[in-house]
């Protein structure tokens, strides 16, 4: 038994040894959706000068076509390139936003004059999540702390916090000792049309049905659409949820956990230094404005553009413009991004 | 709960440690312990289930004690009748109800044009049902016909049938083989352990990255056969036998290497059956512990081949198509269980189906020109068979047929498959290579080669499952 267990403690040991050292010296594939698109970015930086990063909320409600024909009506001169992932954490865009700041320090021409990012609550990893790639890719130690100290600063019992962070423990050491410095998945069939149309990085909801090549990705769309449809009073109490956090709101009514402020405190003290506006985009139909409004409290006032205030735009969270209970379909999306180009404008002129 | 998730690596661990080093000393905690994983490790699908596990499992152990005790011939026959009855009778409900329901009401609205209204069963499939009722059977038949003494020790007699690594896909094991195992201390064996080990990664090698891999292939072309040229359908179709080989076989020696961690040597279910040369050999090769229950238990009783050519052809007849319809409540399961008895006749009544006994190219690395050709043959007819067992219905396996045999046959395959055409060239070498082995890497560590290259081939397999392992997918047996 003594050999049984010391060889296979050994065996195992060599393994993460192993991966330890190619995961570090080698480069790790994350999010392909991302990745494609930020791989055409990175290859044509020159031709863009505003970028967009966030959640699929992002990728759904940013039409950058439009937003620049918008801008360009006020003398505002902007190319937009749309690298919104479905499925993003909030630090997984973060950890996409600095890992593009990192790369464009080192690039020789400096393009880009404007950023928003998208901001809301960490949730916990749903465990059937934390084995794929997309799960773990991003859970460095970094973020780990991150996550501990966030979590810890939100929940008061032991085993609350262990809940919310067992899985990204669970994730951190598949991003430590797995093997994902090989990246051997098939390519993905709608890497074009996930380009988008313009081929600045958007595809509305309806356009990627129609235009998808993979069958899951068909049914899962389709999926996602009928559960709406058999409750779309979800919607409303989504809406329910925003009108009652902004007509309650009081300024400065709890403090945001220090880890989220300080990460994008960081982040804009880190854009400016390469000559980029950050804004921190606020959008509608999250489950929760508590922690964002105490974020928007303790930032710079003009780094923020909040887009979710249902008694200032009910339009936003109108059926007929709903996909599903979190995201757009086109006709909303062209209203979102209507009233982004309008306070990027106001702020613009400040 | 699957072989392939992550609860069950955590699960294994756990039963391990507690096997060998809490419970080393006694074989009644050893025994109970595993009886309470094996219930555990069923409960993860559906507890409610395990009452009808624990019920089978009884109604079977009673009723070996009373043929056994019965003095007349007349009670043994009863107590047999009752517990086939009642185990056949599960199986029937849960299984075969709303085949029957609909076939019926589909015979009638043909023949008499009567619309028959017969509720269908709304109810899910007890996993492993057929698996675990066959198991009992084997005990109850084995009493009846005086092979074994019944157990008189529950729990003994209920691990036998419920043994985790068996319970939800075989392989279909015997009263005679494993029941004096359970009955036995076992001793920690420091080889059998590390072999378990070996023929677990294998099977997760075989699952992970060959079947189901393969099953992406096979999917989009059984989904959509319009959309792809006749090549393109027989290359869906060939990947479609390795996804199943893969995906049985590997779950096969992931349940035998897991048992030898525990002591245990559970009967071998497959033999390298794509390396046949005629269908015979791929029957004695292919899903063995149920090829041989049915031989024992319905082929033999039913006379065999000792009756005549006309009865011996009945007779094969008879376990093909009970054995298609054992896989699922589908006509398309008995055309392919009648499809390998067409395929197999001829060895039948020319008496050549016991010609192939040894393994092919046996102590060569080549087979020769002949045994290559045998061996093409008999895997283009399994694989033309596997087109039914993988349609969802008849008309789809003609309606996939007829797209082979057009015009595009001989055009280029476009499918996407990425490098799966070098993973499954590289397994063919690999089982090739180990084609007399228990399993194909048993032997790697008889190879001189320095452990540096063998531990390096074990790490990358280990990176290969990894990295195709993101999505846990069900093992296609479960379902019978």
């Amino acid at each position: 038994m003594k050999k049984f267990l010391t060889r296979l403690l050994l065996f195992i040991a060599v393994v993460i040894v192993i991966n330890i050292i190619l995961n570090i010296t080698l480069p790790i594939a994350g999010d392909e959706r991302f990745d494609s698109r930020y791989q055409y970015l990175q290859q044509n930086i020159a031709k863009y000068n505003t970028l967009f990063f966030g959640s699929s909320r992002t990728l759904r409600h940013m039409i950058p076509a439009r937003f620049d024909s918008l801008n360009k009506a006020h003398g505002i001169t902007t190319h937009a390139f749309n690298l919104g992932t479905p499925a993003n954490k909030s630090l997984e865009s973060y950890t996409q936003y600095e890992r593009f700041l990192n790369d464009y320090a080192k690039t020789k021409s400096k393009h880009i004059k404007y950023a928003f990012l998208e901001i809301h609550p960490l949730d916990a990893v749903v465990a059937k999540n934390v084995t794929t790639r997309k799960g773990y890719y991003w859970v460095d130690g970094r973020n780990l702390k991150f996550v501990l100290s966030y979590f810890k600063s939100k929940i008061q019992s032991r085993r609350g916090w262990l809940d919310m962070c067992d899985n990204y423990f669970f994730a951190f050491v598949l991003h430590t000792v797995g093997f994902n410095y090989l990246n051997l998945e098939k390519e993905n069939p709608d890497t074009e049309l996930n380009m988008g149309n313009n081929h600045d990085g958007y595809i509305s909801l309806e356009d990627e049905i129609k235009g998808s090549k993979s069958e899951d990705r068909i049914h899962e769309l389709k999926f996602i659409r009928e559960k709406f449809e058999a409750d779309t009073n979800s919607l409303h109490r989504r809406a329910a949820i925003a009108t009652e956090a902004f007509s309650k709101r009081v300024k400065n009514q709890s403090a945001a956990p220090a880890v989220h402020l300080q990460r994008l405190q960081y982040l804009i003290k880190k854009s400016e230094q390469l000559g980029i506006k950050l804004s921190f985009v606020v959008q509608p139909r999250l489950s929760g404005y508590r922690e964002v409004f105490a974020l928007e409290d303790a930032l710079p006032a003009n780094s923020i553009i909040e887009i979710a205030n249902p008694a200032i735009y009910p339009q936003l969270y109108a059926l007929k413009n709903a996909y599903d209970v979190g995201h757009m379909k086109y006709s909303g999306a062209v209203i979102v991004t209507d009233i982004l180009s309008e306070k990027f404008i106001i702020n613009h002129t400040k | 709960m699957l072989f392939n998730s992550i609860s069950f690596a955590i699960f294994l661990p756990i039963v391990f440690g507690l096997y060998w080093f809490v419970f080393n000393r006694s074989l009644k905690l050893q025994n109970m312990l595993l009886l309470l994983s094996s219930y555990y490790f069923y409960s993860c699908w559906d507890w409610r289930f395990l009452f009808l596990l624990a019920f089978s499992t009884f109604l079977d152990y009673y009723s070996g004690l009373k043929i056994h005790n019965s003095q007349s011939e007349r009670w043994r026959r009863a107590w047999l009748i009752i517990s086939v009855g009642i185990n056949l009778g599960f199986l029937g409900y849960f299984k075969y109800y709303n085949f029957f329901a609909q076939s019926f009401a589909d015979m009638m609205l043909r023949a008499f044009h009567y619309q028959l209204n017969l509720s269908t069963l709304n109810v899910l499939l007890p996993i492993g049902i057929s698996f675990y009722t066959f198991h009992g059977l084997s005990y109850v038949f084995d009493i009846y016909n005086r092979k074994i003494t019944p157990s008189t020790n529950f729990v003994q007699y209920s691990l036998f049938v419920s043994f985790f690594p068996l319970l939800v896909a075989g392989p279909i094991e015997r009263a005679t083989h494993l029941l004096p195992q359970v009955e036995k201390p076992r001793q920690f064996d420091y080889n059998k352990a590390a072999d378990g080990l070996r023929q677990i990664l294998w099977g997760l090698f075989k699952k992970i990255v060959i079947a189901d891999n393969c099953a992406q292939v096979a999917n989009l072309a059984f989904n959509h056969p319009d959309q792809y040229s006749g090549s393109a359908l027989v290359v869906g179709a060939v990947m479609f036998a390795f996804q199943i080989y893969g995906d049985f076989s590997g779950y096969s020696d992931i349940a035998l290497g897991t048992a030898r961690l525990f002591g245990f040597e559970l009967l071998k279910n497959f033999a390298y059956p794509y390396f046949s040369r005629d269908i015979a050999e791929f029957w004695r090769r292919w899903h063995i512990s149920l090829s041989s229950w049915f031989k024992d238990y319905l082929y033999f009783p039913l006379g065999g081949s000792r009756g005549g050519m006309l009865t011996t052809v009945r007779n094969t007849f008879i376990i093909f198509l009970v054995s298609g319809f054992w896989h699922g409540a589908n006509w398309t399961f008995v055309v392919w269980g009648g499809l390998n008895a067409l395929f197999i006749m001829p060895s039948v009544i020319f008496k050549t189906n016991r010609k192939n006994l040894e393994t092919v190219a046996q102590g060569r690395i080549f087979p020769n020109i002949r045994e290559l050709g045998q061996m093409i043959i008999t895997f283009s007819l399994t694989v033309f068979a596997w087109i039914f067992f993988r349609a969802a219905s008849i008309g789809d396996a003609i309606k996939y047929i007829k797209g082979i045999f057009s015009d595009s046959i001989l055009s280029v395959p476009h499918i996407p498959m990425g490098i799966l055409p070098v993973l499954v060239v590289l397994f063919l070498i690999i089982e090739w290579l180990g084609r007399e082995q228990h399993y194909a890497i048993e032997k790697i560590k008889a190879i001189k080669v320095p452990f540096v290259m063998r531990w390096g081939f074990y790490y990358a397999m280990a990176a290969l499952i990894y990295v195709y392992a993101n999505n846990e997918q069900v093992f296609i047996y479960f379902q019978f």
